[in-house]
């Protein structure tokens, strides 16, 4: 594992988060065109994590909705 | 005829914009849907009394989400000993519609979805309520990590510290539907 390699293990959270400094972003994204294996292993996280975010994503209910926007006539 | 002020119509539109992410923290918190509705609605009336000093500009999201935990802990205290009730699992909303990857063919894609959300609701139920926040926080409700900080009152380290362990632990839990040549049609 090279050094890039553990750079990317080191801040691909961040990364993910939108955390990551600019530079850093560079060194990440240059990193995973270069390294097929950060790339499998950045892609399947990304995936799992973008999946489990967008499941975890329930509306409101309608009623609520309805109650609290009556509330906001009334006071 | 409208009397409200432009503030406090600002603040009305800041309420009804976020009301599906205080709803979710507020089932994150209670686990169930009729208290997490009730908790919606505290939420909402004890901010409004404070809706005249509201200011465009500033972080009313990240505002109410502090009043929101800060009601439900000490509610929670002044009722309970400080346990957390375990049937989450079985409460969280199951309407969820912003499943919109195009993974799998319908019906199966449906009957996947589910099954998938079963066990991402097992998943999160397993993390503990530290945890399960800074996911719900950073990652459903996109708080970056500084307002995440804040609403929890613990330190951006803390709140980095717990995304990632807790991130991993979902990843393990949650790694064999991605094994299973599930998403073999991704695109």
């Amino acid at each position: 594992m090279s050094p890039e390699c553990l750079f990317v293990l080191d801040h691909y959270n961040d990364y993910i988060s939108g955390e990551l400094a600019p530079e850093k972003i560079s060194r990440v994204e240059d990193h995973i065109k270069a390294c097929p294996n950060c790339e499998i292993f950045l892609g399947k996280f990304t995936r799992i994590h973008s999946r489990t975010v967008g499941l975890l994503r329930a509306p409101a209910p309608p009623a609520l909705r309805k109650s609290i926007s009556s509330l906001l006539e009334k006071v | 005829m409208n009397t409200k002020s432009e503030n406090r119509l600002a603040f009305e539109n800041e309420v009804m914009s976020n009301l599906d992410s205080m709803y979710r923290y507020a089932l994150h918190l209670v686990r169930n849907q009729e208290d997490a509705g009730d908790l919606v609605q505290e939420t909402c009336a004890r901010s409004l009394k404070a809706a005249d000093k509201f200011k465009r500009g500033t972080n009313a999201r990240a505002w109410l989400f502090a009043i929101m935990r800060n009601i439900f802990f000490n509610q929670h205290r002044a009722k309970s000993k400080g346990e957390i009730p375990s049937d989450w699992t079985d409460e969280v909303e199951s309407g969820d519609q912003r499943f919109t990857g195009s993974v799998w063919p319908q019906p199966f894609e449906m009957f996947l979805r589910d099954m998938m959300r079963e066990d991402i609701d097992k998943a999160m139920a397993e993390l503990s309520i530290d945890f399960r926040s800074v996911v719900l926080l950073c990652d459903v409700e996109g708080f970056s990590y500084a307002d995440t900080a804040k609403i929890l009152e613990i330190p951006v380290g803390t709140v980095r510290s717990r995304l990632h362990r807790a991130r991993a632990s979902l990843q393990k839990m949650l790694s064999q539907w991605f094994n299973e040549g599930l998403e073999a049609n991704e695109s």
